[in-house]
């Protein structure tokens, strides 16, 4: 479990890349963008389920956090970042689905796409992770991107909370019945 | 089960993108970053803005708080027996609040004039401590020498700053307020420039000390830059007197809005301008410099530093021609001047310091390279 919580030395590197970038360093981009890729790349895909849409979808993220960034005259201080740039990418994930004009079911129901998804994981990964990886694409969208912030990315309670906006409470709820129908399911 | 569990989200979590992607998706990015990205502005702003910002966050939450906690914490500490040293000594926990509270006037500075305003302000205060730090009694001559390396550091940063910002503020502020701006930009550069000298001096004075790291050295490089952010200011004043006839001094200068004291100060400039003492005393000044670096490449090389200049490609030829052409730039400075040239004049001598900095700044090198590695014949 990647144990990433969120600290204030880690906002203050990002306030100064953001900085540095306000100041017209365009290399600090490249680093917001090195440190947080991966990441948003992984949220997105365990929401869509295709590599090359995910990867697409990442690129709008960061396209939209330079245009944003750019334009606006934020005051760094106790500027989330990350968050930021979560909260982006659960909009950029509900743009993609309105405009293929589909509903984000759990993506168990699309056949082709588990299908496609089991076989290529399988291959890399071990069964048991494949299997979980299956699992959680079997629960509900809401659901499953407050799995993957808490236990894929390693956010706290609080953190996941500002992102999806909910009670830490809430999370907390969503957290055990989703673990609970995970164990079912394996 | 549930730790079973855990163990396979952390796979999970090393899913990671393509590669290849990664990589294009970031030069795109970084194409589209350098056509919508802010102007520059200069370094020293943004790590001024963020070191504060940073302290804030540090501190508490919010930069008004943030205020409140750094004066009641300078009212505390300046009542003690320490103010006094702390104040001139970098490294001191006061000098550390005096620098923040800098940062924070930085910081709401509404305008680049009233920015580069407080960093000549701010160089005047770096020259003041040079001054205290080298009378003071209580300080060993390394303590000396680190200490004055930082307030040299941090006049350089003051330096480039301010003449950042004054060509910043000549584009949006009126011909009156700039002239005043030249002023005090000018003035706090000039005592900046000398204070520097003074240490050079004296380092040049005991060579055997001179090393990359001295403070002389530190100096060198420095003076540089405050003598260029000088003769920045120095133009746009000599631009206000062009087609003056030389060594007639000027009898009234006004602007508006402003009080005798400043039309005072204004005037005397203008007039070492016009009375050809300014620009004619900064070009005997530059000429002392280079024939000192004449008489530095004057010393007959060991195979060391033979091997340095090969290295450094810095010819004999070259610094030959260099010597030549200076006298001969000189001649053309002396001639804008008598002409009522003067911004011309000040031109030219621009380019000349910044050629013989540069050069300087290279023999320098060399000679210390020489001396660290081997042994320096004269």
């Amino acid at each position: 479990m990647k144990a990433l919580e969120q600290n204030s030395t880690s906002k203050d590197f990002d306030a100064l890349l953001l900085l540095r970038f306000a100041n017209g360093e365009i290399d600090a981009f490249g680093e917001i963008f090195d440190r947080y890729h991966q990441s948003i790349y992984r949220f997105i895909y365990f929401r869509v389920g295709f590599e090359e849409t995910a990867q697409d979808l990442t690129s709008i993220v960061f396209t939209k956090l330079l245009e944003r960034i750019s334009q606006s005259k934020l005051s760094f201080i106790g500027f989330h970042l990350r968050a930021y740039l979560y909260q982006i990418a659960r909009n950029v994930i509900v743009d993609y689905y309105r405009s293929k004009d589909k509903e984000e079911l759990p993506l168990i129901y699309n056949e082709e796409e588990v299908s496609f998804i089991s076989e290529k994981r399988l291959m890399d990964k071990a069964v048991s992770s494949a299997e979980l990886e299956y699992s959680l694409k079997s629960l509900p969208a809401d659901i499953r991107e407050v799995v993957i912030l808490r236990y894929v990315e390693g956010m706290s309670i609080k953190e996941v909370a500002k992102i999806v906006d909910k009670t830490p409470e809430a999370v907390r709820v969503i957290i055990h019945r989703a673990l609970k129908r995970l164990q079912s399911n394996s | 089960m549930k730790d079973l569990m855990l163990k396979k989200f952390n796979k999970l979590s090393q899913t990671t993108p393509n590669v290849a992607w990664s990589f294009d998706c970031k030069q795109k990015l970084m194409e589209q970053a350098l056509l919508v990205a802010p102007a520059r502005k200069n370094n020293w702003f943004g790590l001024a803005t963020w070191k504060t910002e940073k302290f804030a966050l540090h501190l508490v939450s919010s930069a008004p708080k943030a205020i409140t906690a750094l004066t009641a914490f300078v009212i505390i500490i300046g009542s003690t027996g320490f103010a006094a040293e702390a104040s001139y000594v970098p490294k001191k926990p006061l000098y550390t609040v005096k620098q923040t509270i800098e940062k924070f006037e930085l910081m709401l500075a509404t305008s680049p004039e009233k920015e580069s305003e407080i960093y000549a302000k701010h160089m005047q205060k770096r020259v003041h401590e040079v001054e205290q730090i080298i009378q003071a009694t209580n300080l060993t001559d390394s303590e000396k020498e680190d200490h004055l390396k930082t307030i040299f550091r941090s006049i350089e940063k003051n330096a480039s700053s301010a003449s950042a910002s004054f060509s910043q503020a000549q584009q949006d502020v009126s011909q009156d307020n700039i002239t005043k701006l030249a002023l005090t930009i000018s003035q706090s550069a000039k005592q900046a420039s000398n204070s520097l000298n003074n240490v050079i001096n004296n380092g040049q004075k005991n060579e055997a000390k001179l090393n990359q790291d001295s403070a002389a050295t530190v100096a060198t490089k420095v003076v540089g830059v405050t003598e260029l952010t000088e003769t920045d200011a120095l133009l746009v004043l000599a631009k206000n007197v062009d087609g003056k006839k030389p060594n007639a001094p000027i009898e009234k200068v006004e602007l508006q809005n402003e009080s005798k004291e400043i039309e005072i100060a204004l005037g005397s400039v203008i007039n070492e301008i016009v009375m050809n003492d300014l620009i004619n005393a900064r070009l005997v000044t530059l000429e002392k410099r280079i024939n000192e670096l004449a008489r530095r490449v004057k010393f007959e090389p060991s195979e060391t530093m033979k091997k340095v200049l090969s290295d450094n490609q810095l010819e004999a030829e070259k610094l030959n021609n260099f010597f030549k052409r200076s006298q001969l730039i000189a001649g053309y400075v002396r001639q804008a001047v008598a002409g009522g040239k003067f911004s011309t004049a000040v031109e030219i001598y621009n380019s000349l310091n910044k050629e013989t900095n540069d050069l300087l700044e290279s023999v320098n090198k060399m000679l210390i390279d020489g001396q660290v590695q081997g042994k320096l014949v004269e």
